[in-house]
């Protein structure tokens, strides 16, 4: 069942590269009817996942070289399954949305689909070396889509966020080697499964180093202050569908990894590393969100709120508490859903004007009633009202960082302020008024196809802000099994009420009066 | 005093460390070639002289395989210069400078 | 316990038969030229393919009852040549690294005349010289290997004699190729005066059974003996040949000759060090490490600043070296990991450089990065084919390339070179750089000039197989790994 996940799109790349260029018309609708199976088998996946049980389900495990210990080794948990089920939501969205890509069109396709089984994978993987395979394969799809249907500095673009990436994981891959022999002179055969890596000891320094070589990487590609330079190049050069994967996925790819290896692999380093991570992670917060405001160009505004939201992310995961962690698994995806969508609703509006400067606009919602109302819908969504699912996220991880990092949690406060302060701004100086420039007057509402396009995005931000039963009930378990492990294993006590069985405590007794 | 083997080898490595010497400053192809073979004899001298002194055959069986070795390359060497001395009218490696970068 | 005394002083020519199939070859060859003198190649090339297919057929037998010859009978010719499964090994690269480079590089042939006979048995004559030196345990006989191999190579870099490029290739590589051949067989001499044997195993052998109390001129022999071959292989700082030679070599015949110097000295290398020395590993590892290091920063860093693909090549090389030295301080168990990545590595080198060959002309020497662009247009089949190769050599996941780097790096890491996998890996970040340079080069830039790509239909699809060649084996690695692995056993 998972692999068919990773093998449906590469088999569907495969078909769509097999019909001949000429039939440019054939690929995009071939390629979106393709996509929609992995998201059918999503579907069922999420449907038929176990809720309460930490453990990784639906797991495969095929040796693939015995004498390293490398094995195609697959399975789900509430960490990963939101992250699956996203992605699968995003990718036949971003081939409805990319019918401007007028050349080239079959290798746009086929690069698509080849990274949403990469991106998958990745987050199927729980054999370490596999998983860097798949966290290294899908750069190269990503590099390409960037580079040739980017706008003009694409190629600058495509080369920074390759190398920048691939300089992180590379200090991954040393230490994923180091994990495998230190597996090997432990037990006596090397493993790169991560279940066996949890049961190695380390010594105090070597947990840090380990744990400091995938906080690089990871932090590269979140991306964290000061590493983040490569994210806005990207964004803005990166054709619609690219940004919206990007932002939506791939950036996920490395709180994922935060929470899942670095807190998974090496419980008494993450709580050695909370200071320096949670101070990286609100200096993104505020740093990210004091540029958007800045920003005269509505792309790199977009981009530079999503290191501000992947601030929120990282900080919740290193809060150390169920809600902080159950908040960046739930962030994660509200931020692919509302980044997302800015991203779409961006490139529409860039398909129309061929710019995306700020100062270009003004008085829009008066020509394109239905786009506005959409792209409010949207900010409000990320700016997180209450009712919408950004909400959800940032409330979690606000009140899971209280407890453990005070001080934190008050200035990352000041981020939501932000938030609403930059994207506010640019919704007054680009939708109200009255259109003053004559480009602007003619400009046409949305089409239906891209009414259809971002239909799914609004109503799913709905369902998960009234809603958020569904998504915490399937991740709770596997949160609170990182937490477990992390007070097992070391000293840390995540205070009170940082535990859900203490808020459920709680509530219990409240009831009992 | 008698002479050792120990002052044959010691005569090899400073003819050996010549030739290396001279292929690094002289620039005629000729003579950095020549040089090639001074080191190589002082291969041979080392082989004999080792051979001598451990009562050895190989060391001096040795030699005539480095013998040979040298003759193909003189072979192979000459007529590289040669041609390159045809095409540009001079032995000097300085004047082979079309490939860099 | 038999003395090493005692063992096989037969004569078995089976144990060199694939030699003898290419050297007699090479003479059937010459004659087929001068007795019919045919017009076109097609007599030729079928001779050859056969004189390869009938060695290659050879070593796999000697490879199917490896494990029935006794002990008694795997040192023949009075201990001078090793019957084992890693020689046999480099026979099956150095076999199928000569078939693909005749294979892509037949459109030189083609224009070479006349002189293709001499060509093709120039090859056949190197691939034998490099494959006995990857037999040998005597270093009279690898020195002897090193030289058939290696003046072969000097003739061939300059065959293409009315070029001035090509001549300079040639004498370049031909000063310096010589020097570090005088160089190697001095540190024989003097490994001969400290040990008293020219034979790999009987060194090791007095090594383990006496203390030496003053073991500088051996130390001396063995740096000689170590830097006469990291010269061949062209490891940092002995380098500097090998992007002039690359440059200026005609096209189709740069990726033989890389590939098979580097199988040669790569075996023979590890031969001399880890079955003739481990006892003094402490010496030479810090030696071959610092080496290894130098290697990949240095070719890394030049190759990223290179104009000309054939010299970001042979820069890449120079790293690439460095990556499979790192696997040979690993000591035994390392040869699996070297023995994967030399052959993969030579495997994709043949491959670049018959899309090289293609794109620019197989005569030509230079190819500027430049001529590459706008490729993924006008040839798409050969900018997929170059660009797979590229990152296989980059080592991307689900190449080869990736799976060669993780067994070294793994091997040195267990050896404890903890800061060496940390350079490699560093340089392997530099370059996935200019590798990607090229790519983005094909891709993402317009076509400028005329187009002179073309490519055979034989080329063509040998290309094409080396590519598939290169991911399939990147997403199953397991049938060569455990090849590679039954090789070190046996």
């Amino acid at each position: 069942m998972l692999t068919s996940l990773i093998v449906v799109p590469a088999v569907a790349a495969l078909i769509v590269a097999l019909v001949p260029s000429r039939r440019s018309e054939l690929h995009l609708p071939l390629g979106f009817g393709l996509s929609v199976i992995p998201l059918a088998i999503a579907g069922v996946l999420f449907f038929e996942f176990e809720t309460g049980s930490a453990a990784m389900q639906f797991t495969e495990h095929v040796p693939w070289y015995e004498p390293w210990g490398i094995a195609w080794s697959l399975g789900v948990d509430g960490i990963s399954l939101g992250m699956i089920v996203l992605t699968t939501i995003l990718i036949p969205i971003s081939l409805a949305a990319s019918t401007h890509i007028d050349q080239r069109v079959k290798e746009f396709v086929v690069f698509t689909l080849l990274l949403e089984a990469g991106l998958i994978g990745t987050f199927l993987a729980t054999d370490l070396f596999l998983f860097f395979v798949f966290f290294e394969a899908v750069l190269v799809p990503m590099y390409f889509i960037i580079g040739i249907w980017g706008s003009e500095r694409r190629i600058y673009a495509a080369v920074k966020f390759f190398l920048y990436t691939a300089f992180g994981s590379a200090f991954m891959l040393a230490a994923i080697i180091a994990l495998g022999l230190i597996h090997a002179s432990q037990t006596g055969a090397p493993s790169f499964e991560l279940a066996d890596l949890m049961s190695l000891e380390f010594s105090g320094s070597q947990e840090r180093w380990l744990f400091a070589a995938f906080a690089i990487a990871f932090a590269i590609k979140v991306p964290l202050f000061p590493v983040h330079t490569w994210l806005p190049d990207a964004h803005v050069e990166a054709p619609t569908a690219g940004s919206v994967l990007l932002a939506g996925v791939m950036l996920k790819l490395g709180t994922y990894g935060l929470l899942r290896f670095n807190l998974g692999l090496f419980p008494q380093a993450s709580v050695d590393f909370i200071p320096l991570m949670a101070t990286l992670a609100v200096i993104g917060i505020v740093y990210g969100a004091i540029v958007a405001i800045v920003q005269p160009d509505l792309k790199k505004l977009v981009a530079y709120s999503s290191v501000s939201h992947l601030g929120f992310i990282v900080l919740g995961t290193f809060a150390l508490t169920s809600a902080g962690l159950q908040g960046a698994v739930i962030q994660n995806i509200n931020h692919g859903l509302t980044t997302g969508a800015l991203f779409l609703l961006v490139g529409m509006l860039y398909e129309r004007r061929h710019t995306k400067k700020i100062a270009e606009f003004g008085g829009l919602a008066k020509v394109m009633p239905i786009f506005a109302g959409v792209f409010l819908f949207t900010t409000f969504a990320s700016i997180g009202l209450p009712g919408l699912n950004g909400f959800v996220g940032e409330f979690l991880v606000l009140i899971g960082t209280y407890p453990t990092l005070q001080v934190f949690a008050i200035i990352a406060a000041s981020g939501v302020i932000f938030a609403a302060v930059y994207l506010l701004w640019a919704y007054e100086r680009v939708f109200t008024g009255e259109p003053d420039r004559e480009e602007n007057k003619v400009l046409s509402d949305l089409s239906g196809r891209e009414i259809a396009v971002l239909a799914p995005l609004v109503v799913l931000m709905v369902v998960l802000g009234l809603y958020p039963k569904i998504l915490l009930d399937r991740t709770a378990a596997s949160t609170e099994a990182v937490l477990d492990r992390i007070e097992a294993v070391t000293d840390y006590e995540v205070p009170e009420p940082g535990r859900l069985a203490d808020v459920f405590v709680v509530a219990e007794s409240e009831e009992g009066e | 005093m008698t002479v050792t083997p120990g002052w044959y080898m010691t005569l090899a490595a400073v003819l050996f460390a010549i030739g290396l010497l001279g292929i690094l400053v002289r620039r005629n192809a000729l003579i950095m070639f020549m040089c090639v073979e001074l080191m190589l004899n002082a291969v041979n001298l080392t082989f004999v002289a080792a051979g001598r002194a451990l009562g050895l055959i190989d060391g001096q069986v040795s030699v005539f395989f480095v013998l040979v070795v040298a003759a193909a390359e003189v072979v192979i060497g000459l007529a590289i210069i040669v041609a390159v001395f045809r095409q540009r009218s001079s032995a000097s490696v300085d004047e082979l400078s079309g490939l860099s970068g | 316990m038999m003395t090493l005394a005692q063992l096989g002083s037969d004569v078995s020519w089976m144990a060199i038969a694939p030699e003898l199939v290419l050297a007699l070859g090479a003479a059937l060859v010459l004659l087929i030229d001068v007795q019919f003198k045919p017009k076109t190649g097609g007599s030729l090339a079928w001779t050859t393919g056969f004189v390869l297919a009938a060695a290659f057929g050879f070593a796999l037998a000697q490879w199917l009852r490896l494990a029935d010859i006794p002990i008694s009978e795997r040192f023949p010719f009075g201990r001078m040549v090793i019957v084992d499964g890693t020689g046999l090994l480099a026979r099956f690269v150095l076999l199928v690294v000569t078939g693909l480079a005749v294979a892509t590089g037949w459109r030189l042939f083609e224009r070479l005349g006349r002189r293709r006979a001499e060509a093709l048995a120039l090859i056949l004559l190197s691939a034998a010289g490099f494959q006995l030196m990857a037999v040998s345990v005597h270093l009279v006989m690898m020195f002897m290997g090193l030289e058939v191999g290696s003046i072969a190579l000097y003739v061939l870099a300059g065959i293409t004699r009315e070029r001035a490029d090509s001549d300079e290739a040639a004498m370049k590589y031909f000063l310096l190729g010589s020097v570090a051949s005088a160089v190697f067989i001095y540190g024989v001499a003097l490994t001969f005066a400290g040990t008293g044997s020219l034979n790999i195993l009987e060194q090791n052998q007095f090594l383990t059974q006496n203390i030496l109390l003053a073991p500088g001129v051996l130390l001396v022999g063995l740096a000689l003996c170590i830097i006469g071959l990291t010269f061949k292989v062209s490891a940092a700082p002995f380098h500097a040949w090998a992007p002039d030679v690359y440059q200026g070599a005609p096209a189709g015949l740069v990726g033989y000759m890389a590939a098979a110097a580097k199988v040669g000295a790569f075996i023979a290398l590890w031969r001399l060090v880890d079955l003739g020395f481990p006892t003094m590993r402490a010496s030479w590892a810090p030696v071959v490490a610092g080496i290894a290091a130098l290697s990949m920063v240095v070719g890394a860093v030049l190759a990223a600043v290179q104009s000309d693909v054939r010299r970001m090549l042979a820069y890449s090389g120079v790293a690439h070296a460095g990556f499979i030295l790192t696997g040979l301080l690993s000591g035994i168990d390392g040869i699996r990991g070297v023995w994967f990545y030399l052959a993969v590595y030579t495997l994709q080198l043949v491959g670049a450089f018959g899309v090289v060959a293609a794109v620019t002309g197989a005569s030509t020497s230079r190819s500027a990065i430049s001529d590459f662009a706008g490729l993924g247009r006008r040839q798409p089949v050969l900018a997929v084919v170059f660009s797979t190769l590229l990152l296989g050599m980059a080592g991307l996941p689900l190449t080869s390339g990736f799976i060669a780097k993780f067994g070294v790096f793994q091997d040195a890491w267990q050896a404890g070179f903890e800061w060496l996998v940390i350079v490699a890996v560093l340089a392997s970040v530099i370059a996935f750089f200019f590798y990607l340079r090229v790519i983005v080069t094909m891709f993402m830039e317009e076509p400028s000039g005329d187009d002179h790509a073309s490519v055979g239909v034989v080329a063509r699809w040998v290309l094409a197989l080396v590519a598939i060649v290169t991911v399939v084996l990147g997403i199953l690695p397991a049938p060569l790994l455990e090849l590679a692995g039954d090789a070190v056993a046996r």
